[in-house]
């Protein structure tokens, strides 16, 4: 199967456990928005219990999607300081 | 012998006299002088409880007497008094009316035509709930304040310590030990004695929220914990009270207007909060000084622009901004149909326990782990009984204080250093104040650790009581 390239723009505490602002992450096409996620939390399985929201294309998903090549990913844990 | 100007309009009462002299040492004894000279006056300017009309004003050399002391406000000799009476007409003047004194602070707002007379009486006649007097509550109360919003209310419980100045700059070091609310309410008053600052000097709980939030229009959200923005979420969304969220974190802040005319609400983004101590704080985290003073800023820019219905309110939107890299990023969020408060099919009609929600610690969780006082570990040192005394804090917290004996491992590397050590053996762990050492303490207990102690205050327990040469951070 052929993969694409998703560009990922991280947040605060994702932000923080990955070191970097943005990655590039290369999966199988056709992937969906949920088996994406759960393939960064393999990556990262420190960030496993968090509610992480993401948005693609600087829109919130509000179900699952299928992503596309070259898509804008942005994962947004909640954050509560004041 | 006060000098007392009579409108053009209720001159017929007075034979035509636009100025009368009038014996009286207050307000209170003018009018009753006045009128037993002209009596038909006297339905003009007092209502039947013997209260000033609403659309009468009075003022003293320039102030009006609500400003003073009211009826009972004292006249010097040659005193200038004035009855003014509102102007009907046009669709505003239920709303209140500014003094002359407003006229010059609010000048440059006036200037602005979004804004003008008809503006700042909105924001004199608005109503704002700023919940958390920290670091985003400190420039949301300053600035609103300054703008002139007529009525602010403050809540908190907290008293000002020393390392909230780094951002909450409503505080001064005078004010150290004392009343959060208090303090912050004299210096608004000092700002603009014309806006009326009420203190809600309690914690913010499902008992008493809903009557606290139900007395103003907008509320700004600046708490610093998640069952409190759940419990401000779900109270606006039952009252249909638009609220301005702001929230931060280390460089990262985020605003957004939740609940405004059908919008989204912060349930639809974040339907279930995480669970507990995953999310540090910013007493555990760290936060950038000024980064609350950017977020707070633009929680009352979007307050304003609501109360003026100026502009585009930032609902539907989520802004991020990141300081190191001065970058903000616009999210758009749609309402969720199926949100638990605001969806279509609602399932939660009223407030909750937040506590419980939020998994806050000590309230459901079993420890499977004990505490120790700093008193107790003394001690211990003094018996050398045999234990592993474990310092889970960063680096850069070593530079300021220090624990003898103990092995540093920071928090993160602990998981992979557990073959360091036999899991019969006591271990005690302690941070800076006992938050980070408590997760820790869990972490272990769940790695079957048998005998795992968490050391209450953490490091600065120990600088307060036990060795005062170590200074508290």
């Amino acid at each position: 199967m052929s993969e694409m390239t998703l560009r990922i723009k991280c947040f605060s505490l994702v932000k923080q456990e990955t070191g970097t602002s943005e990655i590039i992450m290369t999966v199988s096409e056709g992937t969906n928005s949920d088996n994406f996620l759960q393939q960064f939390y393999r990556l990262y399985p420190k960030l496993m219990n968090l509610p992480i929201r993401m948005a693609v294309n600087r829109e919130y998903l509000q179900e699952t999607i299928t992503l596309k090549a070259g898509d804008e990913i942005a994962l947004i844990p909640p954050v509560s300081g004041g | 012998m006060s000098r007392l100007r009579i409108p053009s309009p209720l001159r017929r009462f007075t034979g035509g006299a636009s100025v009368l002299d009038i014996t009286g040492s207050s307000i209170g004894e003018v009018l009753a002088e006045l009128f037993s000279i002209h009596p038909d006056l006297k339905q003009h300017i007092l209502a039947e409880n013997g209260e000033l009309r609403n659309f009468v004003n009075l003022y003293v050399n320039g102030d009006n007497i609500n400003q003073l002391d009211g009826m009972e406000t004292v006249l010097e000799s040659g005193a200038d008094v004035r009855i003014i009476p509102a102007i009907a007409g046009g669709s505003e003047n239920s709303l209140p009316l500014l003094y002359p004194k407003e006229f010059i602070r609010y000048s440059r707002h006036l200037h602005l035509p979004e804004v003008g007379v008809d503006g700042q009486r909105k924001l004199k006649a608005a109503k704002v709930l700023i919940v958390g007097t920290g670091g985003l509550g400190s420039p949301v109360a300053l600035y609103l304040t300054a703008a002139g919003v007529g009525t602010i209310g403050l809540v908190d419980f907290d008293v000002v310590d020393i390392s909230n100045l780094q951002r909450q700059i409503i505080f001064g070091v005078s004010h150290e030990g004392c009343s959060k609310v208090q303090s912050a309410k004299s210096r608004l008053k000092d700002l603009n004695p014309h806006v009326n600052v009420i203190a809600h000097e309690i914690p913010l709980q499902s008992d008493n929220a809903l009557e606290i939030i139900e007395q103003y229009d907008l509320i700004v959200d600046g708490t610093d914990n998640f069952p409190t923005r759940y419990l401000v979420n779900d109270a606006c969304v039952l009252l249909k009270k638009p609220y301005v969220y702001g929230s931060i974190y280390r460089f990262d802040g985020q605003v957004s207007v939740f609940n405004y005319e059908g919008g989204p609400c912060y349930r639809c983004l974040y339907p279930e909060p995480p669970p507990p101590h995953l999310v540090p704080s910013c007493a555990e985290g760290g936060v950038l000084g000024v980064l609350p003073g950017i977020i707070g800023t633009l929680q009352a820019n979007e307050a304003l622009k609501i109360i003026l219905e100026i502009g585009q309110p930032l609902s539907g939107k989520i802004m991020i901004f990141e300081a190191l890299d001065s970058e903000f990023t616009e999210l758009r969020v749609k309402r969720n149909p199926k949100c638990k408060i605001c969806g279509d099919y609602p399932e939660i009609k009223q407030l909750i326990d937040y506590v419980e929600f939020c998994g806050v610690p000590g309230q459901l969780l079993k420890k499977e782990f004990a505490d120790i006082t700093v008193r107790d570990l003394a001690e211990k040192f003094e018996d050398q009984s045999a234990f592993k005394l474990i310092d889970v804090r960063e680096e850069f917290e070593l530079n300021i204080s220090q624990l003898p004996g103990a092995i540093h491992i920071p928090t993160h590397e602990l998981p992979s250093r557990l073959d360091d050590f036999n899991p019969e053996e006591e271990v005690i762990i302690f941070c800076r104040t006992g938050v980070r050492s408590e997760q820790v303490c869990e972490f272990l207990a769940n790695h079957q650790f048998k005998d795992v102690k968490n050391l209450l205050g953490g490091i600065n327990a120990w600088a307060k009581e036990i060795d005062q040469t170590l200074p508290t951070y």
